[in-house]
C-alpha cells in the first residue's frame, strides 16, 4: 500500500532521513518509533506530501506521492501531532468541509453523520468546535482525516494528552479502520499503548531505518507462546528444539518465548509432551507482544552495529 | 460550490455582519445626501468611492490575507494543504470568500456611486466603478499574495498588523491610482494618444489578473504542486513592456527605441531579483537539490527547483548583453536610460554581487539575520567605504569598491568581477559548512 524507496530528507548541516527504504502492507497498523529527533515527523510529512525529499520516492496506492501530492491526498488522511480545527464552526460544518476538500462525491450528510456516529460525535454537530473538550477534539480532526475513507490514515501523536479512557477508545477506533481494510501508520512515544493495535514495528534513529519487522506470528497459521519452567530450562528447551513447528526459540532465564506453527491442536499436543516430559512447567500461554522489549533490543542491536 | 469559498462563507458572511456594514452604509449616504447643499449628486458620490476604498479596498485587503495567516495561527494550515482541493479552487475560494461582507459593502457603495449620479447614461461613472472593482480586486490579490510569501518564510505567523499595514499602504497607493485617471489628458503609450481613464480601468484590470495569478502560482508552491518560472518571466517581460510604452513613445526610430527597452529591461529584471530574492522565501537546501537533481540528469526536477530570482537575475544579463551590443549601432544621447547602454552590464554584475551576498549570509550561523546583515554589508559597500576613501583622496581605491558605472563600464564590469569571485568564494565555503551534512553522499540513485 505505501512504497518507500531510498527516501532522503536533509535540514542544513542535517540528514533527517537517510536512504529510508520500507514497504506498509494492506491492512497493517504501523508502530513507528524511534528517540526524539529521529525523523519520524519528517517521514509521515514526506509520507503525505507535505515536504518534498532531497531524493527518493514515496508511492501510496500506485500515486507517486512527490510527482501528484493532490491526487495522492485523496488516498490519504492525516493527523499532525499540533493540529488545529476551525474554531467557530460547527462540528457538522468541519465534517462536511473536509468531505468536500477531499472529493467526497455526492451528497456529504449520509458521510458527515456515519463519520460523526464511529466517533461518538453525533449528539454534538450543531457544536461549534471551539467549545469541545481535548479528546472530543482530537476525535473531530481524526474525524475529519477518515471522512473521505482514505485508504491510508498518518497519524502522528494521536494519542498525546488523552486520558486512558479516550486512549482505549482510540485503540478501538484503529482496529476498526484496520478491518475496514485501511493501511494505519502511527508514531507514539507511549509503546505500551502502541500494542494495542500495531501489527507491525517501524524504528528509525537518527534519521535511519533500525529495524521493520512484523510483530507477533508471521501468519494466521501462526501463534507466538510463552513458557515458564521451575528449574532448570535444558530439558524444556531440548524438548522444544528436538520437536517440528516451533521456530523463534529465545530463553532468558527460566522463561522461553517461541512460535508454533498450528492451531489449537498443536498446542494441546505439545502442552501434553511438555507435562510427561516432567520439565518442571509453571505456565504456558499465548505471549502478549511486548513492543518496549523488542523496541529496547532493536536498539541496542542498532548501538552495537554503529 | 467550491468547498473553501462555501467554508469561508460559513466563516465570514453571517447575517449580523451583512445587516449592520449595510445599514452603516446606507445610514452614511442618506445623511450625506440630507445634509448636502448640492443635493444627491454631490457628496454622495464622494461618500460612496471613499466608503467602497476603505471597506472593499482596505479592509477586503486585510481580509484576503488574513484568510492564509488565520490558517497559520489557528494550525489549519496543513489540514488545508492535505486536502485534494486544487491550488486554483484554493486561491479563488479564498480571495472571494473572506472578503466576501466587504465585496457586498463594496458593492452597496458602488450602487449609491452610479445611483448618485446626474448624468445616467454617461460613460464616465461606469469606467469609475469598473476602476474601483479592478483597483479592489489587484489590491486583495497582492495581500493573499503576500500573505502566502509569508506562509512560504514562516510556519509562525503571530501578527495581523504587517497584513493591516500593507493593506492600508495598497489601499493609499489605489487612490492615488484613481486620482490620475481623473485627469482628462491623453495618455502617450507607444506613441498612441489613449484616453487616460479607460487605459487606467485596463492597465489596473490586467495588473489585478497577474496579481490573482501570482497568488495562484504561489498556492501552487504551498501545496506542492511543480511549477516552473516561466509565468515569473513574462511578468517581468510584461513590466517592461507596460513601463516601456511611456518611455520609447516619443521615439520613432525602432534602433532606438529597442535600446530604451533592453536598458529597462535590466532594470526591471534586476528589480525583480532583488525584490523576489528579498521577499521569498530562500529554501537554503535550493542549490543541494539542484545539484542532486543535475547529477540525477532530472532536467525537469532542475527547471521546477530554480529560484525565480536567479532566473529574473539570467534574464537581466541577456538584456545587458544586448543592451551593449545596440549601443554599438551609434551615439547615446536620447534619452537618459538609453544612454545606459553598456553600463547596463555593470549594473547587472552589482545585481550579482549583492544576491551573491544574501545567499552566503543565508547560509551564514543566523540564517534570519541573512537581510539586515546584507542590507548593512550593501550600506558598507555603497556608502560609507567609499565615501571614507574618497574623503582621504583614495580615489582610485574607491572606485574599486565602488566601480563607476557610466564613465567605464568596462573597467567596472572587471572590477566587479573580481568583488562576485570572493563573494562565491565566500558562498562556497559558507555552503560546505553550514549546508552539508557531515559525512555524507549526496543521494541520486532513485529519483
Amino acid at each position: 500500500m505505501i512504497t518507500v524507496r531510498g527516501l532522503s530528507f536533509e535540514y542544513p548541516g542535517k540528514r533527517a532521513l537517510d536512504d529510508v527504504t520500507f514497504t506498509l502492507g494492506r491492512g497493517s497498523i504501523t508502530a513507528l518509533v524511534g528517540p526524539n529527533g529521529a525523523g519520524k515527523t519528517t517521514l509521515m510529512r514526506c509520507l503525505c506530501g507535505l515536504e518534498r525529499p532531497l531524493a527518493g520516492e514515496v508511492v501510496v496506492d500506485g500515486i507517486d506521492v512527490i510527482e501528484e501530492p493532490r491526487a495522492s491526498h485523496e488516498k490519504l488522511g492525516y493527523l499532525s501531532d499540533f493540529f488545529g480545527l476551525y474554531a467557530e464552526l460547527t462540528v457538522a460544518q468541519c465534517l462536511r468541509y473536509a468531505a468536500a476538500a477531499n472529493h467526497v462525491p455526492g451528497d456529504a450528510g449520509p458521510r458527515v453523520a456515519a463519520t460523526a456516529a464511529r466517533l461518538q460525535l453525533a449528539d454534538r454537530l450543531d457544536q461549534a468546535a471551539g467549545t469541545l473538550s481535548r479528546g472530543l477534539r482530537q476525535r473531530l480532526a481524526i474525524g475529519q482525516a477518515i471522512i473521505h475513507a482514505p485508504r491510508v490514515l498518518v497519524l502522528d501523536e494521536p494519542a498525546s494528552g488523552l486520558d486512558p479512557e479516550a486512549r482505549h477508545a482510540l485503540a478501538a477506533l484503529f482496529r476498526e479502520l484496520q478491518a475496514d481494510g485501511m493501511t494505519l501508520l502511527v508514531s507514539s512515544h507511549i509503546l505500551a499503548e502502541l500494542e494495542e493495535y500495531a501489527t507491525d514495528m517501524l524504528i528509525l534513529r537518527d534519521g535511519r531505518l533500525v529495524e521493520f519487522r512484523q510483530l507477533g506470528p508471521a501468519h494466521a497459521g501462526q501463534r507466538q507462546l510463552v513458557l515458564r519452567v521451575a528449574g532448570d530450562p535444558a530439558a524444556a528447551l531440548a524438548l522444544l528444539r528436538a520437536r517440528s513447528g516451533i521456530d523463534g526459540i529465545e530463553a532468558q532465564s527460566r522463561e522461553i518465548a517461541f512460535t508454533l506453527e498450528g492451531g489449537d491442536e498443536a498446542q494441546a499436543a505439545l502442552l501434553a509432551a511438555l507435562v510427561t516430559a516432567n520439565v518442571g512447567l509453571v505456565a504456558f500461554t499465548e505471549a502478549a507482544p511486548d513492543l518496549q522489549a523488542s523496541y529496547l533490543r532493536s536498539m541496542r542491536g542498532a548501538d552495537l552495529v554503529s | 460550490m467550491n468547498p473553501e469559498f462555501q467554508r469561508n462563507l460559513w466563516l465570514e458572511f453571517t447575517m449580523q455582519r451583512v445587516l449592520t456594514l449595510c445599514g452603516t452604509l446606507l445610514a452614511l449616504f442618506v445623511l450625506t445626501g440630507l445634509f448636502d447643499a448640492h443635493g444627491p449628486g454631490g457628496m454622495v458620490p464622494i461618500a460612496a468611492l471613499a466608503a467602497f476604498v476603505g471597506v472593499a479596498v482596505a479592509w477586503g485587503g486585510h481580509l484576503a490575507g488574513e484568510s492564509v495567516l488565520d490558517e497559520l495561527r489557528d494550525r489549519t494550515w496543513d489540514q488545508q494543504r492535505m486536502s485534494a482541493l486544487d491550488p486554483w479552487s484554493m486561491t479563488w475560494g479564498k480571495l472571494f470568500g473572506a472578503t466576501s461582507v466587504a465585496w457586498t459593502g463594496g458593492a452597496l457603495s458602488l450602487a449609491a456611486y452610479l445611483g448618485a449620479q446626474r448624468e445616467a447614461l454617461s460613460l464616465h461613472p461606469w469606467l469609475v466603478a469598473a476602476a474601483c472593482v479592478a483597483g479592489a480586486v489587484f489590491v486583495q490579490g497582492l495581500s493573499l499574495l503576500g500573505a502566502l510569501t509569508l506562509a512560504r518564510r514562516s510556519k509562525r505567523v503571530k501578527t495581523v498588523f504587517g497584513s493591516r499595514v500593507a493593506a492600508a499602504l495598497l489601499a493609499i497607493g489605489w487612490a492615488y491610482l484613481a486620482g490620475i485617471a481623473r485627469g482628462e489628458d491623453a495618455l502617450d503609450w507607444y506613441g498612441i494618444a489613449w484616453p487616460r481613464l479607460p487605459f487606467t480601468v485596463v492597465a489596473l484590470a490586467l495588473f489585478a489578473a497577474w496579481a490573482v495569478f501570482g497568488a495562484y502560482r504561489m498556492m501552487c508552491e504551498e501545496l506542492q504542486v511543480p511549477t516552473r518560472p516561466w509565468v515569473w518571466l513574462t511578468f517581468l517581460l510584461y513590466v517592461t513592456g507596460f513601463i516601456g510604452g511611456f518611455l520609447v513613445g516619443e521615439l520613432a526610430d525602432p534602433l532606438r527605441a529597442l535600446r530604451v527597452l533592453a536598458a529597462l529591461g535590466v532594470v526591471v529584471c534586476c528589480g525583480g531579483s532583488y525584490l523576489a530574492a528579498f521577499a521569498l522565501y530562500r529554501d537554503p537546501l535550493v542549490f543541494r537539490r539542484l545539484v542532486t537533481y543535475w547529477r540525477a540528469g532530472a532536467g525537469r526536477r532542475v527547471a521546477e527547483e530554480v529560484p525565480v530570482w536567479a532566473v529574473s537575475l539570467a534574464l537581466a544579463g541577456v538584456f545587458a548583453v544586448l543592451s551593449t551590443l545596440l549601443a554599438l549601432g551609434g551615439p547615446l544621447t536620447v534619452t537618459k536610460l538609453e544612454s545606459l547602454g553598456p553600463a547596463t552590464l555593470p549594473v547587472w554584475l552589482y545585481a550579482l554581487r549583492d544576491l551573491c551576498l544574501l545567499v552566503a549570509f543565508g547560509y551564514g550561523p543566523r540564517p534570519e539575520r541573512a537581510e539586515v546583515s546584507t542590507l548593512i554589508w550593501l550600506a558598507l559597500l555603497y556608502w560609507l567605504v567609499p565615501g571614507i576613501l574618497k574623503m582621504l583622496h583614495f580615489t582610485a581605491l574607491a572606485a574599486l569598491v565602488l566601480p563607476p558605472v557610466i564613465e567605464a563600464p568596462y573597467r567596472a564590469s572587471l572590477a566587479l568581477a573580481t568583488q562576485i569571485a570572493v563573494c562565491a568564494v565566500f558562498l562556497a565555503a559558507s555552503y560546505r559548512r553550514r549546508i552539508v551534512p557531515p559525512a555524507t553522499q549526496l543521494p541520486g540513485a532513485t529519483l
